[in-house]
């Protein structure tokens, strides 16, 4: 079970010096780009005072000079944006990282062994990569260009994990009655992509879809067979469609497999319940995909996750880190709702 | 006339999508049934192996197993059916019949192997457990298909019929007493 928000706040050592240090740099190197601004600009009133004013005549130099408080002014902003990205990412470093490592280390499993391990390693700016994202099976579309941040990677108990964000594009040319071609960038998904080590051992692909529209009997349900078909973005290569048991797994989702055998291996009915929980618990759509003995879920979701109150403090002064607290929450239990760690079969 | 052609015409297409309907659901069910001798196969197995690690601490118990692996092997030759998998569970259960001695032995309880065979045995019962419950859904949408209306006059025709589901031992669905158990 993981630590308290509370729990983890106070054992986490924040380097608050160091990042109000931090702080204190940009914020002198903001007052210097204003500072220059403000010259520039005495500057320049100075110059039309003496050229138009005093001289009356046509020089350039009121335009040069005007030009140069123009570019003053527009470096405070570039001095601005680049030290917000500067601290973002020493905070992340300096914060957030430690913040998951932590709250890994004071995390309780039931039946602990001593080749449990708990930690996790975080990259701000790295994102799982493409071999990953081609073995979660998820994505049928090509993807042209992938990006991404908030990479964490580790163990929490048997089962070695990795989860970040990541937002895919493709490519799309279309091309008018005049022969004009025009090429947009569509969204292939936006959210979090989490992969982890599963219990069993099992070589074959088995997806499941959240439904998009749920009706079980009567028109409606072929109806929402064609649609829920239509908008599947489950891998073609697992083309056969069952049922299971479990009546309201069947209603909220599709499961799509290479094997029959192999997906109810994978599927019991406990795992079903608790999937079923889990979504319950969470409002993201997501996709589940179950491919060479990895547990792969797709987080639909245009939210920054993991970047809520950076830089923000509660009203007593501390850092507020509830909202990345709750957002690795959702991950890390994964693995103790769907019980990964217990490990009694062979793999 | 030629309505009366149309009318045959769509009938006999008809008859012939439903036959082939029924020999795919048909053919799943073998296949469950085949993965099911399978694994019950590689579960013998792995129990058989238990049981040779007991038995060379429980001499006495080489007889029981020598037999049980006889009664196995004429079981095996038979063809996949409902019937042969009932026997076969019943020649495991002499296996855990002997198996159960290993707690009379920590140190070979505690042993790696012994541990991963424990594990083995989970695998496979995973997995049987996911064969048999394929088996009885392709069954059930086999034996719904041939019953409804108006597949069930085509099924007639061409002798099709119901599939037996796999059920559960009478004793298996007794409340467990675990004291009674422990007690042994």
């Amino acid at each position: 079970m993981l630590p308290s928000y509370e729990e983890t706040l106070a054992a986490l050592r924040i380097p608050e010096v160091e990042l109000k240090q931090l702080q204190q740099v940009h914020k002198r190197k903001l007052r210097t780009a204003i500072n220059w601004f403000w010259i520039s600009a005495v500057i320049t009133i100075a110059v039309c005072f003496i050229v138009y004013g005093v001289a009356e005549s046509d020089g350039l130099w009121p335009i040069l000079t005007l030009v140069l408080s123009l570019f003053c002014l527009i470096r405070i902003f570039s001095v601005h944006a680049a030290n917000k990205r500067a601290y973002r990412l020493d905070y992340k470093h300096k914060v957030v990282g430690p913040l998951a490592d932590t709250m890994l280390k004071l995390a309780k499993l039931p039946h602990e062994t001593r080749d449990y391990e708990k930690y996790c390693d975080y990259a701000p700016e790295a994102f799982i990569d493409r071999a990953w994202i081609s073995k979660s099976e998820l994505f049928v579309t090509d993807i042209d260009d992938i990006t991404g941040e908030d990479l964490f990677t580790g163990k929490y108990g048997l089962t070695e994990f990795q989860f970040s964000e990541l937002k895919m594009t493709r490519k799309e040319t279309t091309t008018d009655t005049d022969g004009n071609s025009t090429t947009t960038n569509v969204k292939v998904f936006d959210g979090v992509l989490f992969a982890a080590d599963f219990k069993k051992h099992f070589s074959g692909l088995t997806v499941i879809n959240t439904k998009v529209i749920k009706r079980d009997t009567g028109i409606g349900k072929l109806v929402s067979k064609f649609i829920n078909a239509a908008v599947s973005t489950a891998n073609k290569r697992a083309n056969q469609k069952i049922e299971l048991e479990n009546v309201e797994f069947n209603h909220h989702f599709i499961v799509q497999t290479t094997n029959e055998i192999e997906a109810r291996y994978i599927l019991s009915s406990v795992l079903m319940e608790q999937i079923l929980s889990f979504v319950n618990q969470h409002p993201h759509p997501l996709v589940i995909s179950f491919h060479d003995s990895y547990m792969f879920i797709a987080v639909y979701s245009s939210k920054n996750f993991f970047d809520d109150g950076i830089g923000k403090s509660t009203p007593n002064g501390e850092y507020n880190l509830q909202g990345i607290y709750n957002d690795l929450s959702i991950f890390f239990r994964i693995i103790e709702e769907f019980d990964l760690n217990t490990r009694i079969w062979n793999k | 006339m030629i309505i009366g052609g149309i009318v045959l015409a769509v009938i006999v297409l008809y008859g012939i999508i439903v036959y082939n309907s029924v020999v795919s659901r048909r053919n799943k069910i073998k296949e469950a049934l085949a993965a099911i001798d399978v694994y019950l196969q590689n579960r013998f197995d792995a129990l058989t192996q238990i049981a040779e690690t007991v038995v060379s601490y429980a001499k006495h118990e080489r007889e029981a197993l020598t037999e049980l692996t006889m009664m196995r092997q004429k079981i095996s030759a038979l063809p996949a059916s409902t019937d042969k998998i009932t026997q076969l569970e019943q020649v495991e259960e002499g296996l855990r019949n002997i198996n159960v001695q290993v707690e009379a032995y920590p140190d070979l309880k505690a042993s790696d192997n012994y541990l991963h065979l424990q594990r083995t045995i989970n695998d496979q019962e995973e997995k049987l457990s996911a064969a048999r419950r394929t088996y009885n859904a392709n069954a059930t949408s086999y034996n719904s298909y041939i019953a409804s209306i108006p597949n069930n006059i085509f099924a007639s025709i061409f002798g099709f019929k119901e599939a037996d589901l796999l059920n559960i031992d009478e004793s298996k669905k007794a409340e467990v007493n675990v004291k009674n158990i422990l007690r042994g």
